[in-house]
């Protein structure tokens, strides 16, 4: 008599088993990447702008200030799953189902761009109309330029793409002074916006050139990428929100805040600290990530391969530790590192500072700021490992709580007077790392019950 | 749900398999239209299952069938929230059952799991054996104690494996349909629902085993390519090597000792197979030995145009096989036979009738085999027919199968006063040489020759074939026994007794 004990085999054959785990890297997109861009881009716009100065080029300063940063909160949410998206299918090998994917979110982020940009400009805003179209042309740019920066970190040209950075910001330097020749301030903006369009042309030819784009459109909606990755969405938009609250606050509440036009303010004694500042996180996220891809990958691959190549689970569980004792120690080397730069700058601050143009109360706040930029640079480590682990609702946490308590603290530290400015986005990041890290040292110590148990029966069950 | 007389409980066979077993149990419905039935019919998933190979009689009341291998619905894969106390008492339930220090009690921890999952612990779902850090660490803890250098994904997967079809019975448990009379027609998943059902319920439960499942699960246990060997297998012990098979064999083997500890009466069809139930596990007073019957009547035009189609060919020796073309079966020992044949029975024919379907690539090499050995002349493989028919044709049946029960299809050759050639498995030589003395006395019908031996089929064959008196005379024989000791209405008669008994039994506390 047949029996059924063995139809059961057909389960273990159908090899599901590991799904998309080194996708996830990609999906780390929270990477300091574009960040550092936008505001290293506004730091030395500031510089720029200050040399020339006078009330125009403040509101163009302030202006672009506000789309950058709008820009960055409103496409933070599709991008991040477009780029998870985009990993998985390149992940099973449909890379053909990654470039319908793009035109659907750019579907979404031009038409959101345009009207949000085009209500706040012409609505909330005193300009010339001419202005005002250069400054939705602008948005529309950098919308799309964070879409598609979210992509370079899984192209492998990186020459190209740091050449497209570096032929944009050019043009867009180069073709606003000459806009501000001929027109004025409309023009400048125009000039700008027209090289951020040719940084954007450049940046989509290096996608193109990697990624096929067939004509079919399969794949997933949007909405329904937007939906399987609801907790990921939420992550972008949180972090993003984080990452700006301070500053908008400031704009908004700040005692001392300078109205530019309509709703346009700014608040010279915090912004352009704020962006000094935030540039130290420059050499602590280049030596992280270089030392992450191989430091912790590799463990964690090798973590992995004894899963799937049938060793014991003594095997596994060493590995286990290996790769935490590997995150610590990446850790410890970040402290030392980025603990140097702070600690530099922090004494280098009073000389440096000042010809740069900052007086020796913004100067504090740099000081506090590049603290918070220790923070936020172990912050975003142990939440790529987050990441990296999928737990995408741990993330969430972190971002949320990151975001909460920088508008929390932040609004108390505006009332509570100028010696406390700077201290909500210390506390945020405090904040966020300290629940990071426990987190994902929780996870990791969790990790082989996760790994296997979370597994479905059935593929694409539960 | 109506009451029925008897619940039949049938795991892969009638109606959806063809086969022995599948034809018995057609006889047995058939035989008592005075009681009703309900089935549950347990398979591994329901492409398997599509046509309904007999009809199934208007005295089954009802019909039901459950997939084991087939995806629960979505809920039972969430984790229910479980209170501390059900969490403790599932991490202890899990590790009585995988800490048992002997049979008896992982048996009894079984039963006592299944019971506080119907109430106590109810809460529990699949997801929680499946998701859970309960019977994760139950797991983990068994694996350190005993498995450490075993792949660990493997081990985790087989464990997952097990529970899954093992938690379908558990629903099943909860709407088994109402019945006087619980009756398995193995052990394995359809014995232990038949057991479990049996204790809950207070009804007795009976067993019907016609091949010994345990043992059947054994050897494709041993012979399957899918569970995990190290590689490098011959530096390692046989018991790190064979690890993860043990698991399944001792999950069977379980599954095998609840049902005997349950069922009263256990059914075998031979003395052969009471050893082996006695060696896994059930108890010796409990076993009762009924054959197979035949029903001769449908033969008896088969065995008047054989009689005159041997007339006809006087000259030819039609050797015939009935049965699927599959390994057990052990064709190529035949063929080989077939080879040697040719020189010593040179106006032989062997016909194969039966299904070549099952297993395409066994059928493949048989066809290479008999074109190499230069027997396209001698032998055919028409297919499966009706076996009342093509008997006819069949001047002696050979049978080299490497394991059987109690082959159907020797009664059906004795029905035409057919001898036969058979090997010596089962309770094939009580059939050719009779059992108790007065049996034995009426001749034997046949003759017996060792397993994987193409000599001494040949022989025998060979033998048999060049003297037609002989033949004649066993076939008589055959008959003879056919009638006397395995008549299909003194069989069924036997079935008949027992449900009665069993069905007016009254109920009782089967909890010990």
């Amino acid at each position: 008599m047949a029996g059924i004990g063995f139809r059961l085999q057909k389960l273990l054959d159908s090899g599901t088993y590991y799904s998309t785990l080194q996708a996830y890297f990609y999906a780390a997109v929270i990477s300091s990447g574009p960040l550092v861009l936008s505001i290293g881009s506004l730091a030395l716009l500031g510089i720029v702008v200050r040399s020339f100065s006078g009330p125009d080029l403040a509101l163009f300063f302030a202006s672009v200030t506000m789309i950058y940063s709008g820009s960055m909160i409103l496409t933070g949410v599709v991008q991040v799953v477009m780029v998870r998206c985009a990993a998985d299918a390149d992940y099973v090998g449909h890379r053909e189902t990654i470039w319908p994917l793009i035109t659907r979110c750019l579907g979404f982020v031009v038409p959101a761009h345009v009207v949000i940009a085009g209500w706040f400009f012409f609505f909330g805003v005193e300009a010339d109309n001419l202005y005002r179209l250069g400054c939705v042309f602008l948005a529309v740019q950098v919308g799309i330029m964070w879409l598609f920066s979210g992509l370079l970190t899984g192209l492998k040209d990186y020459g190209f793409v740091t050449a497209s950075f570096a032929i944009g910001y050019l043009a867009s330097f180069l073709l606003g002074w000459l806009g501000f020749q001929i027109g004025g301030l409309p023009w400048l903006m125009i000039g700008f916006a027209l090289g951020h369009a040719v940084l954007v042309t450049c940046l989509l030819m290096a996608i193109r050139r990697e990624i096929p784009a067939e004509a079919d459109t399969k794949g997933r909606t949007l909405g329904k990428a937007m939906s399987m990755y609801r907790t990921l969405a939420m992550c972008g938009l949180a972090y993003n929100v984080g990452i700006w609250a301070d500053k908008y606050l400031f704009w908004w509440l700040g005692e001392g805040r300078v109205q530019i036009s309509g709703l346009l303010y700014s608040m010279p004694l915090h912004d352009q600290a704020v962006y000094l500042g935030f540039l130290s996180i420059i050499p602590g996220m280049a030596v992280f990530l270089l030392r992450f891809e191989t430091e912790f990958s590799a463990r964690y691959a090798e973590y992995f391969r004894r899963v799937v190549e049938k060793e014991s689970l003594a095997a596994i569980e060493e590995a286990k530790k290996d790769m935490l004792a590997s995150i610590w120690g990446e850790i410890v080397q970040l402290v030392k590192y980025q603990g140097t730069v702070t600690l530099l700058l922090l004494l280098l601050a009073d000389r440096v500072m000042p010809p740069l143009g900052l007086s020796a109360l913004q100067t504090g706040v740099f000081q506090i700021i590049i603290l918070g930029s220790f923070l936020l640079v172990l912050f975003l480590s142990l939440l790529t490992v987050l990441f990296y682990l999928d737990e995408q609702r741990s993330a969430l946490v972190c971002c949320t709580a990151f975001a909460a308590t920088n508008i929390a603290v932040t609004t108390a530290s505006i009332f509570s007077g100028e010696q406390w400015f700077g201290i909500g986005y210390v506390a945020a990041c405090a904040v966020g790392l300290a629940l990071s890290a426990k987190l994902a040292d929780d996870h990791i110590r969790e990790l082989t019950y996760k790994t296997f148990s979370k597994q479905p029966l059935f593929p694409d069950t539960n | 749900m109506k009451t029925a007389d008897v619940l039949l409980i049938l795991e892969g066979t009638f109606p959806y398999v063809r086969g022995g077993v599948s034809s018995w149990i057609d006889q047995l419905l058939k035989a008592h239209t005075d009681l009703t039935f309900s089935i549950v019919y347990l398979g591994g998933d329901r492409e398997a299952a599509q046509t309904k190979h007999y009809e199934i009689p208007p005295n089954v009341i009802s019909m039901q069938e459950i997939f084991l291998c087939e995806r629960p619905v979505a809920r039972d894969f969430v984790p229910a929230s479980l209170d501390e106390t059900t969490s403790e008492e599932l991490r202890e339930r899990l590790s009585a059952i995988c800490f048992a220090s002997n049979d008896t009690e992982r048996v009894q921890a079984v039963f006592a799991f299944s019971d506080w999952l119907a109430v106590e612990g109810s809460v529990v779902r699949l997801g929680n054996l499946l998701h859970g850090p309960e019977a994760w660490d139950v797991f983990c803890e068994f694996y350190r104690r005993s498995l450490e250098p075993i792949s660990f994904i493997d081990f985790f997967w087989t464990c997952r494996l097990m529970m899954q079809p093992l938690w379908k019975l558990l629903g099943l448990l909860r709407n088994m349909p109402p019945a006087l009379v619980y009756h398995s027609i193995c052990t394995g998943y359809a014995g232990v629902l038949g057991a479990v059902a049996s204790k809950r319920n207070g009804r007795p439960f009976l067993l019907s085993e016609h091949g010994i499942y345990t043992k059947e699960r054994i050897i494709d246990i041993n012979q399957a390519n899918w569970i995990h060997e190290p590689t490098g297998s011959a530096f390692l012990s046989a018991p790190v090597r064979l690890a993860l098979k043990n698991l399944w064999v001792n999950l069977f083997l379980t599954l095998g000792k609840m049902t005997y500890q349950v069922a009263d009466p256990i059914i075998t069809l031979y003395s052969g197979n009471a050893r082996l139930q006695v060696e896994y596990g059930a108890e010796r007073r409990k076993i009762q030995i009924i054959p197979n019957g035949i029903d001769t009547k449908p033969f008896d035009a088969a065995r008047e145009k054989r009689a005159q189609s041997r007339e006809a060919n006087p000259s030819l020796c039609r050797i015939g096989f009935v049965g699927r073309v599959v390994p057990i079966k052990d064709v190529k020992t035949l063929l080989r036979a077939g080879q040697l044949l040719k020189d010593t029975l040179p106006n032989a024919k062997i016909t194969l009738y039966g299904p070549t379907g099952e297993d395409p690539d066994y059928f493949a090499e048989c066809l290479e085999m008999k074109t190499a050995l230069g027997l396209d002349e001698m032998v055919h493989f028409p297919g499966p027919g009706k076996v009342s028919e093509l008997l006819a044709d069949v001047d002696i049946l050979v049978l080299t199968s490497v394991s059987e029960a109690l082959p159907l299809v020797i009664l059906e050759a004795y029905a035409c006063k057919i001898p036969v050639v058979v090997t010596d498995v089962g309770a094939c030589r009580e059939l050719v040489s009779g059992g108790k003395p007065e049996d034995k006395a009426l001749g034997r019908a046949g003759m017996i020759t060792g397993i994987s031996s193409p000599a001494e089929t040949a022989f025998a064959l060979a033998t048999l074939g060049s003297n037609r008196e002989e033949q004649d005379m066993m076939g008589a024989a055959g008959y003879e026994r056919a009638i006397r000791y395995y008549s299909a209405t003194a069989v069924m008669g036997r079935y008949s007794e027992l449900y009665n008994n069993l069905k007016n039994q009254r109920n009782k506390s089967w909890q010990e």
